[in-house]
């Protein structure tokens, strides 16, 4: 493999995973307050169509992608956090309304921009130096506004959730909701507000990849990239740091089937293209396993999916 | 003792016709309570009476429907924990309400205003270091609560309503998962609390405890006040126990000798298990039940209770050692050899012995179901099924249910009966039964002490492991005490001394040394 | 009254009462009727001028022999995708993996029919079906294993595996088993051969594929299972309460273990069906979300296999009628819209009671098992 095939497939590769990182960024954040929203592909969808035909409309690729945040914030906290938290709707059936709701109302949104283009390009920002780096520079470096914001917001997540009191209040919550209420975590309350930030932060990745990644819009374009992120959440611990590792891992196992074919490896590229759920669920497996073997609590937050009732347990 | 007692005004916490609806349910009918600074005032009741219910109305854990609660005199409405802790109220939940994959210092801080805006594990630590000095309660600040003891929990617990300020402390059931020197331990802290000014407020059903703790004394039952702010002084032990459970009901004693042949029906030999965590919870256990018999199993729940029943009834497997029931060795064997060696056992909580969700007829016909008349090879007899139910309860005097109900509809008293006389038919050979009465009302108890007793008369081997060292002693023809899954005592009727087992209980060793332990 | 007597007083009001005046599902009904009634106000919006609605909706659906036969080719795979599902629900597990256990189950079929494609019809479609069966339990395997054993959330490792099921079936038609490609991208393996074709028959002028004959079939005797069998006695106590099943001394882990893999197969046998009577090549279109509506065909059932039967018809209906009205304008998404909003109204209306609202008319709460604290 030559060294542009390799500087190029890493380039694709970040294009590729921070969208991932942004969307798996969200379902961490959901998670961690206790409710798993498995819609993350009908949220970024929505994100995706209503980014780009803002952006297509105003005529600016910020203004769209600022867009998709406010559309998938909106359409998690209406279609998740409200039936979930308030209805205490049983969250996978309500995940999977989501994705449907997501796919059918994208699609009407965008339906007649199907063959149009963007207006701009996002602006790329250089990082003098590191540009200059040999292999990396060029991928990582030189790459387009919205990747490194990616990279900012993950580490603004890891210290809200390990390094400030609200964050460790929030872990709580995920935790064991009866005690966190009991301690004086407004639980109802937090878990509103992150699973819907959590829907900006998956619309956003829905959104860089109709106006940066894939740049234009069809039906159904985040093409499983939702249920990857929910792979990676899993895959990263739940740690948010480790989530950009991941993401990162995520990008390369995504683009290698197209490199693997136009290389001509001899590995089919749909072969490859199963190596992220695989690896999940080797992941998982290997986790419980240990925690069979040496005891202790396993590791996803212990309240994950089920419904807080006040006053009860 | 202190005493700025029976002054009204020094109030420090007043109640006020407190009401509590639980869909129709009345849990609290109109409650009055007062609290002074400095004070121990006990809130007795039996489970069920109102208690939790009333403290978790004072924490802002639950709102109450209508009643008026003031603090220091001034009226207040406590919309969230929060509001309630502000007033510096402190609740230490039975359970303790602590986060198990947190640490100490964590749990100490979380949902706490207090604590810095900003956090990390060396700040959290030093603070909890410096709060557990300043309240003398010594806790490790980086353990996580899933590693720590019941005692241990209880003193996070504490330090964490002390240091949030808390004038009036809360005390939920504190000892029922304490050894008697971690109570000792306990009532020595309460002491501090009570001569710093603070008010506590001790909730129990343990007549000896609060006499021993407590200033004054409110008693509760069906969620009404029976007795309010009555002095120590002016109590006994005969009066409250009457106060707190209305008289006439006559206990059930064990009379006569042990019924049938003396054929040994469980035997446990060596037997050593694992708790859920993987931790060694019961070690080289050797029982032996005959049959006709009543063999009591005393100890503060937590010391291996829970595995001690699960193995023998094939719920959860030995490390080491053997169980033989009837003669047969089932060692190891699925729960079903259990089930059809005629083992009947009664849980400590119904909800593992019942689903819930299922109606009444599938909950009366699950330990049946295995073999005729209700199963013909892979078939079930809906005839069969609804046949058994119907007969089990007539038997277990609900006939009035309706077997199509949801069992999560019972009540818990009604849920009990279904599971002891579901148990009973199953039981053949031998009858396990984890704290029997525990959440039953007095009459409710009585009638499953019947029960045990008339298994017994049936000549089936009875086994019940209480950490009522009463109903022990009421029921047992023989006595073993477990501490720290060691059987640490044995005694036969004749032999028992109530003060020599609850020692044990608490780790003295039967020369009156502590028991070496192996946490 | 004597006891006998009232207790057959109690037995007949009980039954009369879980018939009609169980208010779960008349909220369950109303719920699945205001779903409906949003989706058509919506769609009733989208139209192309000149078009009629109902016109259409009658005429893809019941109005005429070839709607009732789409209808009912369409209603094929939801019934036992959903059957799929709910035989795992029943056990208290998420199926989420039928999607992909349906391909698998194709692709074994369609590897025996090119294995052997000389047997004899009657023959080979057995083989076939079999084959089906055991693919699909097979991609079930895992996650019922982990489950079991480990603890492992079958939701999540069902789910994933729907996707390698995905790349799985790529790998097939653009690999081993592949055609001529149309415009580079391959979207079907080459045909299986017509000795393996499933006959349909016809009724009235409607043809009805003997697929929907199994798929009665299957209900009827998924119904049978868990009415009459000690089987799915275990399976309904264990999805009640795994605890309670463990001590009541059934082996909980063989028996989710087990419904979890008859849910896989029953999902096998949807693919190897839409195949053999329709698609007649392996291809991943041969699912078309069906494992995710099978889902939903089971949750609007609530578990219950004529609600299946209903369900699966119902959304079935949704689907035809959806494909009819892209004709008029409508995209392709919007009966998945709909049947998202179905999803939410059908679960916020069985959540609704315990939360009380109703909570007053209905028999008081009594005091509960475990102690009020815990």
């Amino acid at each position: 493999m030559s060294y542009e095939v390799l500087e190029g497939m890493l380039a694709s590769a970040v294009l590729a995973g921070i969208p991932l990182a942004y969307a798996a960024l969200g379902e961490l954040l959901s998670e961690r307050v206790g409710v798993i929203n498995i819609g993350i592909e009908g949220v970024m969808l929505v994100g995706a169509a209503v980014g780009f035909v803002i952006a297509v409309d105003s005529g600016s690729t910020l203004i769209g992608f600022l867009a998709s945040a406010l559309a998938g914030g909106a359409f998690a906290g209406a279609f998740v956090a409200l039936p979930i938290v308030f209805g205490r709707a049983p969250q996978i059936v309500i995940g999977f309304a989501a994705w449907f709701i997501g796919i059918g109302l994208s699609g009407e949104v965008a339906a007649s921009y199907t063959s149009r283009a963007l207006p701009q390009r996002m602006a790329e920002v250089h990082v003098p130096l590191l540009r200059d780096l040999p292999l990396v520079g060029k991928p990582f470096f030189e790459a387009p506004w919205p990747v490194y914001l990616g990279v900012v917001l993950v580490l603004l997540v890891a210290f809200l959730l390990h390094r400030t009191r609200h964050g460790m209040n929030l872990r709580a919550i995920g935790e064991d909701p009866g005690s966190a209420h009991a301690a004086g975590v407004p639980v109802v309350r937090w878990q509103l507000v992150y699973v819907t930030v959590g829907g900006a932060l998956m619309g956003l990745g829905g959104g860089m990849l109709s106006l940066v990644t894939i740049r234009h819009w069809q039906d159904q374009m985040v093409a499983g990239g939702g249920w990857i992120a929910l792979a990676l959440v899993i895959f990263v611990a739940w740690r948010p740091v480790a989530l950009l590792w991941g993401a990162y891992f995520f990008g390369i196992l995504l683009v290698l089937g197209d490199v693997g074919q136009s290389q001509g490896w001899g590995i089919p590229s749909p072969i490859l293209d199963m190596a992220p759920y695989l690896l999940t669920i080797a992941v998982l497996i290997a986790r419980a396993t240990r925690t069979r073997r040496w005891g202790g609590p396993p590791t996803a937050p212990a309240a994950l999916g089920s419904v807080f009732v006040r006053g009860q347990r | 003792m202190v005493n700025s007692l029976g002054n009204a005004t020094s109030a420090s916490l007043g109640l006020s016709q407190i009401v509590k609806y639980f869909g129709q349910f009345r849990a609290l009918g109109g409650v009055d309570f007062e609290a002074a600074g400095g004070e121990v005032h006990a809130l007795l009741g039996e489970n069920g009476a109102g208690k939790t219910t009333l403290m978790n109305v004072v924490g802002g854990i639950i709102p109450a429907d209508s009643g008026e609660m003031t603090i220091k005199g001034e009226p207040v409405t406590f919309r969230s924990p929060r509001d309630a802790f502000e007033r510096g109220i402190g609740i230490v939940h039975q359970h303790f309400r602590l986060i198990e994959k947190f640490t100490v210092a964590e749990n100490l801080h979380v949902g706490w205003q207090a604590t810095p805006k900003f956090v990390s594990d060396g700040r959290l630590a030093e603070a909890t270091s410096e709060l557990a000095a300043k309240f003398a309660l010594e806790v490790d600040p980086n353990a996580r609560i899933w590693q720590l003891s019941a005692g241990e929990r209880q003193r996070v617990a504490i330090l964490r309503a002390l240091a949030r300020g808390a004038e009036i402390l809360i005390l939920d059931e504190p000892t029922a998962t304490l050894s008697p020197s971690e109570t000792a331990d306990l009532f020595a802290a309460i002491d501090r609390i009570r001569w710093a000014g603070h008010t506590v407020i001790f909730i129990s059903h343990k007549l000896n405890e609060v006499l021993e703790i407590a200033d004054r004394i409110t008693v509760l039952r069906g969620g009404l006040n029976v007795a309010s702010g009555l002095l120590k002084p002016s109590c006994d032990r005969e009066m409250l126990a009457r106060l707190m459970v209305g008289g006439g009901v006559e206990q059930v004693r064990l009379s006569g000798p042990a019924a049938g042949e003396r054929s040994v029906a469980v035997t446990l030999a060596g037997v050593c298990a694992d708790d859920d965590f993987g931790r060694q919870a019961l070690h080289d256990v050797d029982l032996e039940l005959c049959k006709g018999e009543i063999v009591g199993v005393a100890g503060v729940s937590g010391n291996g209770q829970r595995e001690l029943a699960e193995v023998i009834v094939g719920l959860r497997a030995a490390t080491t050692g053997q169980v033989r029931v009837d003669g047969r060795d089932l060692t190891g064997a699925a729960p079903i050899e259990a089930v059809r060696a005629g083992l009947g056992y009664i849980p400590e909580d119904l909800g593992n012995g019942l689903a819930l969700a299922a109606t009444v007829e599938t909950n009366a016909a699950i330990k049946a179901s295995h073999d005729r008349p209700l199963r013909r090879g892979p078939w079930l007899t809906r005839g069969g099924v609804r046949a058994f139910a119907t007969e089990l309860l007539d038997k277990a005097g609900l006939a009035d249910v309706a077997s199509s109900r949801a069992t999560s509809t019972l009540s818990g008293g009604q849920a009990q009966r279904l599971v002891a006389h579901r148990e009973m038919l199953a039981a053949r050979v031998g009858l396990v039964a984890v704290h029997p009465s525990r959440g039953l009302d007095v009459a409710a108890a009585a009638g499953v002490h019947e029960l045990l007793l008339k298994a017994r008369a049936e000549g089936i081997a009875v086994l019940v492991i209480s950490e009522d060292l009463d109903e022990v002693l009421q029921l047992s023809d023989r006595v073993v005490v477990l501490y720290e899954g060691r059987v640490t005592g044995r005694f036969t009727r004749a032999e028992v001394n109530r003060d020599t087992i609850g020692a044990l209980m608490g780790g003295a060793s039967t020369n009156g040394n502590p028991v070496e332990t192996s946490r | 009254m004597s006891s006998a007597a009232l207790r057959g007083h109690l037995a007949i009001r009980a039954r009369i009462a879980s018939v009609i005046g169980d208010p779960q599902l008349w909220l369950r009904i109303a719920a699945i009727v205001i779903g409906l009634l949003l989706g058509l106000v919506y769609l009733s919006t989208r139209l192309s001028p000149g078009t009629d609605l109902f016109q259409t909706i009658w005429t893809s659906t019941l109005g005429t022999g070839l709607g009732i036969q789409q209808w009912i080719s369409l209603a094929t795979p939801l019934i036992l995708a959903g059957c799929a599902v709910a035989v795992a629900l029943r056990a208290g597990l998420w199926n989420i993996g039928v999607d992909g256990q349906l391909l698998v189950g194709a692709w074994a079929a369609t590897g025996v029919a090119f294995a052997l494609p000389n047997l004899p019809g009657v023959l080979l479609v057995l083989l076939m079906l079999l084959a089906s069966l055991a693919g699909g339990a097979a991609w079930a395997l895992v996650p019922a294993l982990s489950r079991a054993y480990l603890g492992v959330s079958e939701v999540v490792t069902t789910l994933m595996l729907n996707f390698v099921a995905y790349s799985w079936t790529t790998y097939w038609i653009t690999g081993p088993w592949k055609t001529v490609e149309y415009a580079n991208v391959a979207l079907q393996s080459k045909p299986i051969p017509e000795s393996a074709f499933l006959p349909s028959f016809t009724v009235g002028g409607v043809a009805i594929g003997v697929s929907f004959l199994i798929a009665l079939a299957v209900l009827a005797a998924l119904w049978l299972v868990f009415r009459h069998t000690h089987f799915g006695f275990r399976s309904h106590v264990i999805g009640a309460s795994e605890e309670a099943g463990r001590y009541a001394g059934f082996d909980t882990r063989r028996a989710g273990v087990a419904a979890l893999l008859l849910s896989g197969a029953i999902a096998g046998l949807a693919g190897s069906l839409v195949e053999m009577s329709t698609a007649h090549s392996f291809a991943p279109s041969l699912t078309d979300s069906t494992g995710y509506v099978g889902i939903v065909v089971a949750i609007l059932a609530a578990g219950s296999m004529g609600g299946v039967m209903v369900a699966g018809l119902l959304l079935a209906l949704l689907q035809a009628v959806g494909s009819a009205l892209r004709i008029a304008g409508v995209t392709n998404g919007v009966v998945l819209l709909l049947v998202g909003l179905l999803l939410i109204c059908v679960s916020l209306a069985a959540a609704l009671p315990r939360d009380g609202i109703l909570r007053r008319k209905r028999r008081p709460p009594p005091e509960p098992i475990r102690e009020a604290s815990q």
